[in-house]
Order: C-alpha cells, then sequence, then structure tokens
C-alpha cells in the first residue's frame, strides 16, 4: 500500500518579484512585480511555460514593467477560498514562538502553494530573517539582518531553488505575518500586499493571531485587496479624493476577507492521531473567565485608533480651511485684473492677462493630506470593534455557562 | 568483540512540526524512489538532550550498498534557514523506511562531518492494516569490533520524545477534528463557535464519568478508590458561592460587557458617520 505520488498541477512561471515587507523609511529599493500575461489560473487551463529567466534579466524585466499593465475587471481573482496545509499552520505557529523568545513582536514569511479553481492551496512557507534598522542590534551576530542589505529577490529565488528540486509547490502565493489582536491593517501591509497582488494576481495576505492560540483557539485569516483598491494604487501618483470617490473606495471596500480552512492528508492524519497522547495541551484553557486584560487590550487600541481618526480629520478641516482662504485671495486678484481690464480699455491700452496675477501675494496652503490614510485608519478600526464584539460574545456565552454549572 | 560506547544518555526529542513535514517530504518523494533522507535542525545542549525543532529534506540516491546526497543543496538549504532562524543547527538527520539499510552508514558519516554527534531518526510511515502504526526511531552510532583490527559502525536506539510548544501544540489539537471530516477540512471557528466546542467537549466527558459512576452504583462494576478520590476532588473545585454573590458577580460582568459592545457599536457607527462626511 505505497503511497502514490501526489499528482500536482504545477504552473510553471517566470519568478516574482515583491517588495520586502516592511520598509523602515527607505525608499524603494526594488522594482515592482514582474507582471505577467496570464489568462487566470481557473479551470486548471493549460500554461503558457515561460523559460526561466536569469536573475538580471529578470531585474531588467522588472524595471520594465515599472509601467504596470492595466487591470481591469477580467483579471479579477477567482479564488473563493484558502486551504491551508497543517504542515504551514505547525510551521508558522513554531516561527512566531521562536521569534517571540527574543523579543521580535512581528514575524513574516512567504507563502507557497497553487491555485486550483477556485481555492487558493497554500502547501508550504518559509520564514523571512529578522531584519532591524537597528545597526548595533545588526551586528550583534544574532542573525539580524540589517534592513538596507536584505535582497529579498534573491532570498525568495533561493527558496524556490530549493523548493523545485524537492518537489514542492515554488509559486509563491502570498506571504503571511502575525499580528497582535485585529492591529494590521497598516500602511505598510497594503503596499506589501499591493505589490505581491501585482506580481501573482491571487497573492493572498495571510494573518496569524498568536494571542488565540494561547487560549487554546487558531486564528488564521487571509485577505486581498479589493479590485478598487489595486486600480486605485496602481496610479500611484494620484491617490487623492477624487479617484477615490470614483473608485468608490471606502472604509468597507478596502479589502476583502477570504475564509480559510486547514486539510491534511491521510497519512498526516494518522501521524496527527499517533501525536494525540503524547503532544498535550490543555482544550479548556479557552474557557478562562478572566477576560479582562484581554478585553483591556482592544480597548486600548481603540481608543488610539479613536485619537488618530481625530488627527486625521482635523487635518482634513484644516486644510479646506486654508485652500478656502487660497481660493478666495486668487478670486481677489482675479477681480483686480478685470477691474484693471476696463480700466485699461477705457484707456485703450493692452488688457492685461491672467499671468500677471502674482502669485507670491497668495496665501500657502500646504499639500492635501493625504486620502488614503484616514480611510486605512478608519478600516482598522473597524477590525478592533468586530474584535471587540467578537471577545464580549465570547465571554459572555461563557459566564452564561459558569452560572449553569453552579447551579444545576 | 567489545562495545565501546561513546553516546552518554542521549535523549531526542521531537517537535511535530519535523515529524509533518518529514510526512510530507515522503508523500512528494519522485516516482522512483522509496525512502527520502533528510537533515534534522535544531539544538543540543551539555546533558545530552537533542531537540529537533526543523528539518528539510535532501535529494539523494541510494543503491544496495553505496548513496549519494547532494551536498550543495544540503549546504545551501542549511544556509537559508540559517538566516531564518540562526539558533537552529544540524543535529543529525532523518531517513524513511523500516529498517536502517547499509547505506545509512555512509550517510551518517557525513553527517558525522557537520555536526558533533549527530542523531539518525527512521522514521516509517508505512501503514496498512497489518500495521497500523506509525513508527519513530532514533539511534546514534557508535563504533565496535576488535581494537586494532576490524571495527564496524553499529547503531544504537535512544529514546524519543514527542515534545512541542504550546503553540504547536495547541495548534495540532485544532487539527485532530480534520480527522472525522468526510473533506477531512478543519475549519477555523470564531470566538463564539470554540466556546461551544469546548463546551461540547467538556460535557461529553462529563457523560463519560457520569456513567462510570452510575455503572459503579448499579454494581455493575467495581469501585475504584483512586478515581473515586479524585472525582470527589473535582466536584469539589466548583467554587461554592452562595446564590447572591454570584447573581452579583453574573450582573457586574455582565453590565461591563454590555457597556462595551455599547461603545464598540457607537464608534462603528461614528467612524461610518465621518465617512460619509469625508466624503462630500
Amino acid at each position: 500500500q505505497s503511497f502514490q505520488s501526489l499528482q500536482r498541477k504545477r504552473g510553471i512561471m517566470s519568478y516574482s518579484h515583491h517588495r520586502r515587507p516592511y520598509q523602515h523609511g527607505h525608499g524603494y529599493g526594488y522594482g515592482h512585480g514582474h507582471g505577467h500575461g496570464h489568462g487566470g489560473y481557473g479551470g486548471g487551463g493549460s500554461h503558457s511555460q515561460q523559460p526561466q529567466p536569469s536573475a538580471a534579466s529578470v531585474a531588467a524585466a522588472a524595471v520594465a514593467a515599472a509601467s504596470a499593465p492595466a487591470i481591469d475587471d477580467e483579471d479579477a481573482s477567482s479564488v473563493q477560498q484558502v486551504v491551508m496545509e497543517g504542515l504551514v499552520v505547525l510551521k508558522i505557529a513554531k516561527h512566531f514562538h521562536e521569534e517571540q523568545m527574543s523579543g521580535n513582536r512581528i514575524v513574516q514569511g512567504l507563502l507557497f502553494g497553487l491555485v486550483q479553481d477556485t481555492r487558493l492551496e497554500i502547501t508550504n512557507c518559509f520564514p523571512f530573517p529578522r531584519q532591524s534598522d537597528d545597526e548595533e542590534a545588526a551586528n550583534s551576530g544574532f542573525g539580524i539582518v540589517p534592513v538596507a542589505e536584505f535582497d529579498a529577490a534573491k532570498y525568495q529565488l533561493d527558496i524556490q531553488k530549493n523548493f523545485r528540486q524537492l518537489n514542492a509547490d515554488y509559486l509563491t502565493v502570498g506571504w503571511y505575518q502575525s499580528s497582535a489582536g485585529a492591529e494590521f491593517l497598516t500602511k505598510e501591509f497594503v503596499e506589501s500586499q499591493f505589490h505581491y497582488q501585482v506580481g501573482v494576481l491571487d497573492a493572498v495576505a495571510l494573518v496569524y493571531n498568536p494571542l488565540k492560540t494561547s487560549r487554546g483557539q487558531l486564528e488564521f485569516r487571509a485577505f486581498r485587496l479589493s479590485p478598487a483598491l489595486v486600480k486605485l494604487m496602481s496610479d500611484e501618483d494620484n491617490v487623492n479624493q477624487q479617484r477615490m470617490k470614483e473608485l468608490m473606495v471606502n472604509q468597507a471596500n478596502l479589502v476583502q476577507e477570504l475564509p480559510v480552512i486547514i486539510r491534511n492528508s491521510h497519512l498526516a492524519n494518522v501521524l496527527l492521531a499517533e501525536l494525540e497522547d503524547s503532544v498535550a495541551s490543555n482544550a479548556f484553557s479557552g474557557l478562562s473567565l478572566a477576560m479582562g486584560s484581554q478585553l483591556e487590550r482592544q480597548m486600548k487600541s481603540l481608543s488610539t485608533g479613536c485619537e488618530v481618526i481625530l488627527q486625521e480629520s482635523s487635518k482634513y478641516l484644516n486644510y479646506q480651511r486654508s485652500y478656502k482662504k487660497y481660493e478666495k485671495a486668487l478670486q481677489d486678484q482675479k477681480m483686480k485684473i478685470v477691474y484693471e481690464n476696463q480700466q485699461r480699455a477705457q484707456r485703450g491700452e493692452e488688457p492685461l492677462s491672467e499671468d500677471a496675477i502674482d502669485k507670491s501675494k497668495l496665501p500657502k496652503i500646504g499639500n492635501p493630506p493625504v486620502a488614503l490614510d484616514p480611510v486605512l485608519v478608519s478600516a482598522q478600526l473597524h477590525q478592533f470593534t468586530s474584535e471587540l464584539l467578537e471577545t464580549v460574545g465570547q465571554s459572555y456565552g461563557k459566564l452564561m455557562l459558569a452560572e449553569g454549572i453552579q447551579f444545576n | 568483540a567489545k562495545v565501546s560506547s561513546s553516546s552518554g544518555a542521549l535523549q531526542l526529542r521531537v517537535h511535530p512540526t519535523v515529524l509533518l513535514q518529514i510526512i510530507d517530504f515522503y508523500e512528494r518523494r519522485p516516482e522512483n524512489q522509496l525512502q527520502v533522507i533528510g537533515t534534522l535542525l535544531g539544538s543540543s545542549d551539555s546533558k545530552g538532550q537533542v531537540t529537533a525543532t526543523n528539518c528539510f529534506s535532501v535529494p539523494h540516491s541510494e543503491s544496495e550498498d553505496s548513496a549519494a546526497i547532494d551536498i550543495e543543496f544540503q549546504r545551501a538549504m542549511f544556509e537559508l534557514h540559517r538566516k531564518a532562524n540562526p539558533g537552529e543547527s544540524i543535529v543529525g538527520w532523518f531517513s524513511t523506511g523500516s529498517s536502517i539499510r547499509a547505506p545509512s552508514v555512509l550517510i551518517h558519516d557525513y553527517y558525522s562531518r557537520e555536526c558533533r554527534r549527530p542523531v539518525h531518526m527512521l522514521v516509517n510511515a508505512e501503514v496498512d492494516d497489518s500495521r497500523p502504526r506509525m513508527q519513530f526511531r532514533a539511534f546514534v552510532s557508535t563504533t565496535f569490533g576488535v581494537p586494532g583490527k576490524t571495527k564496524g559502525t553499529m547503531f544504537v536506539p535512544i529514546e524519543l520524545r514527542n515534545e512541542a510548544y504550546d503553540d504547536e501544540a495547541a495548534a495540532c489539537r485544532v487539527m485532530q477534528s480534520g480527522r472525522n471530516n468526510i473533506k477531512r477540512a478543519v475549519s477555523l471557528l470564531d470566538d463564539v463557535g470554540n466556546v461551544r466546542s469546548a463546551a461540547r467537549n467538556l460535557s461529553r466527558m462529563l457523560e463519560q464519568v457520569i456513567a462510570y459512576v452510575d455503572s459503579v452504583l448499579t454494581d455493575q462494576q467495581k469501585a475504584d478508590p483512586q478515581l473515586g478520590r479524585s472525582l470527589a476532588q473535582l466536584v469539589n473545585t466548583v467554587p461554592k458561592l452562595d446564590k447572591e454573590t454570584f447573581d452579583d458577580m453574573v450582573n457586574s460582568s455582565t453590565k461591563d460587557l454590555l457597556m462595551l459592545s455599547y461603545l464598540t457599536t457607537m464608534i462603528r457607527t461614528h467612524l461610518d458617520f465621518n465617512e460619509k462626511l469625508i466624503a462630500m
């Protein structure tokens, strides 16, 4: 009863570059994702075999592809569900656990797998090394790579090369990140996911919540940017209020969440059965009634989020006010010129053109506030509120349970 | 022949991540290969305990009496892993299969050059009706033979234990439910769902206990005093509060929770409102 080697469909695609997920204030160092023509993965159609490019040519192609192809609705991903293998679950949990012991709060890595019909299957993953801006930390010999030196593209290529030899899936289908509760919807998150999505249409961002694991639950959520947001961000210079209204990007429309299920092969299930007794964990730690610290933490995130929203609103109001002043001054000048022209016409002289407006006399206005930020923050706050409501519901359930036990 | 043992009280602790990965590599092996081998990564402490926390497979080929492994690959993969986690080093190697084969000595020899005292783990993943359990064994090598004359290598079994971080253990437990599902799917429950399933488990366990107590009372089973004592302990751990105190506690907690949900919903409405205003 040998187990047949699994027949897997593998599309050979050119390696997609990605920008290193967290840019600590450095400029964009890499080209954008290599957008390649593909007719979507749905239905298991045959993929066009592209020759494996060398690293240099890929870099050149990435630069050439900086003018990303236009994204229309036909390219929208057909993935409806994300399926993870237990292997990936354990690797991510272990990665977080080991990083946490050295004080790193956020861990990230790559996801590999394949797309089948409406399912995105994640079959393997690999962590990124720790990166830090701190020069001292980098030289302390703990393997922390300084941000400027880390070549994410080469790292990814190396992993893919090796995985290919091992017969493992080497198609990058996304990236993962740990988060404290629902706190993940930051600017860097959206930008990273954008770059992954441009390179691979079905790329997802997998968010792992380690706080739940300590209470005996598992939480993995998969997100991808909505097509509207992708359209908005693909034109980098033009992210303003106007376009956002056109594309209908509001805080409910930023990211789409995909349901995640975990699936193991038969052999893996046999292994899990073997381990059931020897790897014991408290199945009921989640029933503890002590939710106080948890609720406090969530309330704190909520209140800081609200403060940020207030700041953004006031920034916006200030901008509006100064813009009005500017407009008014502009109008005044125009009226003056018209009046001047009338007088000149009386005297038979050439009329002044509008260019004669003395720009230096106008009040200064700053740049308009970045329109995407408040929407991001409010989407993040929405996540916080959902998380809090969930916790509240859970606590209430547990209270009822305790009541039942007491009086029966 | 004298057996000179160079191993102390050696013990191998294996994390479930390693085992799941080995199974995965085994499933993905090329068509013509019967077994897979690979490197074990982890740490070892001075007391002779070796912990394996990660692994990766290495392409290899073997025949009756010889073996070849892709050393370049091994090194490259190890470098990659070390970048990701500098705390892990090579502690040994694994192989699938039912018994140690002749080429294993050669491979073990290679690994002795990579680490001080490599541990060899043997995983038998061939499971069928006659052999329903998987087998995991661990060995170290010692030399034996006549000193000065013929010498040979022997694999000595050492103790193998499963251990896991809490996170890994919790993940394994959640995934157990995939066994009973037709589609082998484990869907991740939200908070309330988790409480519900935990409560269901609890009630199932309680039912078993109650059935046992009933059968003892009706003389169908002999009473075990130790069990009885633990049962008594169990019943006593439920804190005995009088109704009033308990009601007070429940009420104040409920009030807190209601306040929180009210605040949260209000914040949410504000957010939507704010959005509409800005959009104008």
